[in-house]
């Protein structure tokens, strides 16, 4: 019982979380657009209380990303059963919470360059890209804690949590890996990139794929103390025929990354064979063991 | 490897036990049951044995190969 009642607190309070994230969302979009249009380096003292209330509507909104994720991971572990949405929520939602940090730096940069009088085109890209990004996660986090929320009220109801926390970390991990791939693709696709492109395909890759290293760390913490094992044996046969389909995916990866740096030249293959492989892997074997677990 | 299984039948027979409390009683989770009965996975010998003992009949009165490949063994 005092389970149950732990998990409806948290739904509960990730709703609260995710509404009051929605007002500090709203009111940050509002600042950026305005100081997009309209900062200069004469009025920039008249808006430090502006500047204060952004900041702190920030530090906000990365509290209720934790909030919201715990929900969701309570959601998990309370027999929610797998949900290829709240998985979404949960892959953009760690992303989203780290590129908080990419904001405060990028609106850093804007603050000094209206001052120096220069434009900040690539830095607003990043800031509304990033909240775009955060406004997809409190949308699908909202869909999938309204239907814990339903779900909490019915004390006997729900799934074998080892078989969501299974499904749960693979989906997690699926999507980071695209989620990583891209971002690889927009690192080749910006030609200003070019000289920090290595150090950017690693930074994104870890970015990317922390929701899966996070889930996994999660996963591997929170893991049923009574379970008399760590799998059940149609998980350990899902994961080998994963890891059998995964082999020859990761192979041709590698094969054409190897042809490209041979054979095209300026292609930046020292950075990418190390993270072209994590996300092949992660991608392929995740995803198959997902995907097996669910209807295989 | 194909193999039959009348888990579903068993489970009705027992009350219509549920596929979480046969997968809870015998240590795998539902999905398990759940694809051993649709005939998607095939169980260990132990997990077979396990859910013969759960409804006490001999394993192969509830697991059993095709005809076929019955006669090839």
């Amino acid at each position: 019982m005092e389970r149950i009642i732990g998990y409806r607190k948290a739904v509960r309070t990730g709703i609260v979380g995710l509404i009051s994230a929605g007002v500090m969302l709203i009111y940050n979009m509002g600042a950026f657009i305005w100081y997009d249009l309209n900062l200069t380096p004469q009025n920039m003292d008249g808006v430090r209380w502006m500047t204060a209330l952004v900041m702190l509507c920030m530090l906000g909104l990365g509290i209720v990303h934790l909030t919201v994720l715990y929900a969701l991971w309570r959601d998990v572990r309370r027999g929610g059963g797998p949900s290829i949405l709240r998985s979404i929520a949960i892959s953009l939602g760690v992303v989203s919470a780290i590129m908080l940090f990419a904001d405060a730096a990028a609106l850093s940069d804007i603050g000094k360059q209206t001052l120096a009088g220069l434009g900040s085109r690539g830095e607003w890209l990043i800031v509304y890209g990033d909240n775009g990004l955060r406004l997809v996660f409190l949308a699908l986090a909202g869909f999938a804690l309204s239907r814990a929320n339903r779900r909490a009220k019915d004390p006997v109801s729900g799934e074998d949590p080892r078989d969501g926390e299974f499904i749960t970390v693979h989906e997690v991990g699926f999507i980071s890996a695209i989620l990583a791939v891209g971002a690889v693709v927009l690192a080749f696709m910006f030609p200003t990139l070019e000289p920090y492109r290595a150090r950017l395909v690693w930074l994104f890759t870890a970015i990317s794929i922390a929701p899966w290293a996070l889930m996994l760390l999660l996963w591997f913490v929170t893991r049923h103390k009574d379970a008399a094992r760590w799998w059940d044996e149609k998980q350990v046969s899902d994961m080998g025929r994963a890891a059998l389909m995964a082999l020859p995916f990761v192979g041709a990866v590698l094969l054409v990354l190897f042809v490209c740096g041979v054979f095209v030249p300026g292609t930046s293959v020292t950075a990418l064979w190390f993270p072209g492989f994590v996300v092949a892997a992660v991608l392929s074997f995740s995803g198959l063991s997902a995907a097996f677990s669910r209807w295989g | 490897m194909k193999l039959l299984n009348n888990v579903r039948r068993c489970r009705f027979d027992a009350g219509e036990m549920s596929q979480q409390e046969l997968a809870d009683r015998v240590g795998v989770t539902r999905m398990t049951i759940y694809s051993i009965e649709k005939g998607k996975y095939v169980p260990s010998a132990a997990l077979a044995l396990k859910i013969a003992r759960v409804f006490g009949k001999p394993v192969e009165e509830i697991f059993s190969l095709p005809e076929e490949e019955g006669d090839e063994a």
